[in-house]
């Protein structure tokens, strides 16, 4: 074999038309890329910033930064004071007394879960007609507060 | 070196000028696509290799600047770091070997099947040498560059390029040699 002439016809090797058509057309298809201008990197820097300001202020109004300002929304239906008071005013500690676990348990008479519900349902249903009772003594214009309801269940 | 290239790189490169840069295309689509075959020894993967280089090409020519040296230069090192990454990716799949002896030169442009077998070997046996070995001879004796023209697309000095090439002869002579 001679090698040089067999260097030489490999010259001869041509890609496929076809591809090399195709190829192309792909290739002019699509857009050079821009190179990165003082100017670009300014403007890609300030959309950045943007929208981090503007997700930071989402999330500041979210959760509720501004009801501390004297931009938050202003209801003259509302009186901001006396909704405080009745918040404060409600009795969130609820006391269970009816329901009395240590007596069950050293109960004489066998029982099962079901009698248990059962017998717990009855001693609240007396507290409830006693609360209620004592709700329909009061006038029935006027309005019943949660403090009456869960003072008349402790009852 | 093609007539007007300055002329059309500028146009290419300052006003994105599609028609100037498929002129360069054009006239250096064959020779990358030589230089991808004789290194990956498969004509799809030589096609995909050489789209490949001259897509990067066009993203990235609004970045071109010239230094001196042939736009050819620049093809060439997109080309190099293709095939590097084409091998990288490839390392798991297909051994250089397993790819040596495949359809690399078309019928139609060798119908002498003799002759096609000669080819494909030296080309397997270009394969064997080191790289800068394989693209002293893919410039000097397959595109036909001058040592000059070869020291700038290789960004080496002319005196290296003689002394690489004489070495690369040899190795080859001697690969071909053993593999017939």
């Amino acid at each position: 074999m001679n090698l040089l002439k067999t260097l030489e016809e490999l010259k001869n090797i041509k890609p496929d038309q076809t591809f090399s058509e195709n190829s192309l057309r792909v290739i002019l298809a699509s857009t050079p890329i821009e190179p990165l201008s003082a100017r670009r990197i300014f403007a890609r820097s300030l959309a950045t910033a943007g929208s981090l300001v503007m997700a930071g202020a989402l999330v500041f109004i979210i959760a509720g930064g501004l009801s501390e300002t004297k931009l938050a929304p202003q209801f003259s239906g509302i009186d901001p004071i006396a909704l405080r008071a009745e918040a404060q005013a409600i009795d969130t500690q609820i006391n269970l007394l009816n329901i009395n676990y240590t007596e069950n348990s050293i109960s004489t008479q066998p029982t099962t879960p079901l009698t248990k519900v059962v017998k717990q349902l009855t001693t609240n249903n007396k507290s409830i007609s006693s609360t209620t009772a004592v709700l329909a003594s009061s006038t029935p214009s006027s309005t019943i507060s949660v403090d009456d309801i869960l003072q008349g269940l402790s009852q | 070196m093609l007539d007007g290239e300055e002329k059309l790189i500028q146009d290419a490169v300052k006003e994105g000028d599609s028609s100037a840069f498929g002129k360069l295309y054009d006239y250096y689509q064959p020779m990358i696509y030589r230089f991808v075959l004789v290194k990956v020894g498969r004509r799809e993967e030589a096609e995909d290799i050489t789209h490949q280089v001259f897509f990067q090409a066009w993203q990235n020519i609004r970045t071109y600047r010239h230094r001196g040296y042939p736009f050819g230069s620049w093809l060439y090192r997109i080309a190099r770091n293709q095939v590097i990454d084409h091998y990288r990716s490839q390392k798991d799949d297909v051994s250089l070997e397993a790819a040596d002896i495949e359809n690399s030169v078309p019928q139609a442009t060798q119908p002498d099947v003799s002759l096609r077998m000669d080819m494909e070997k030296v080309m397997a046996a270009i394969r064997q040498l080191k790289p800068e070995y394989q693209e002293v001879v893919i410039f000097r004796f397959i595109e036909d560059l001058s040592v000059r023209e070869t020291a700038d697309a290789m960004h080496k000095t002319e005196g290296a390029v003689k002394l690489m090439q004489h070495r690369a002869i040899e190795e080859l002579k001697k690969s071909v040699h053993e593999s017939s």
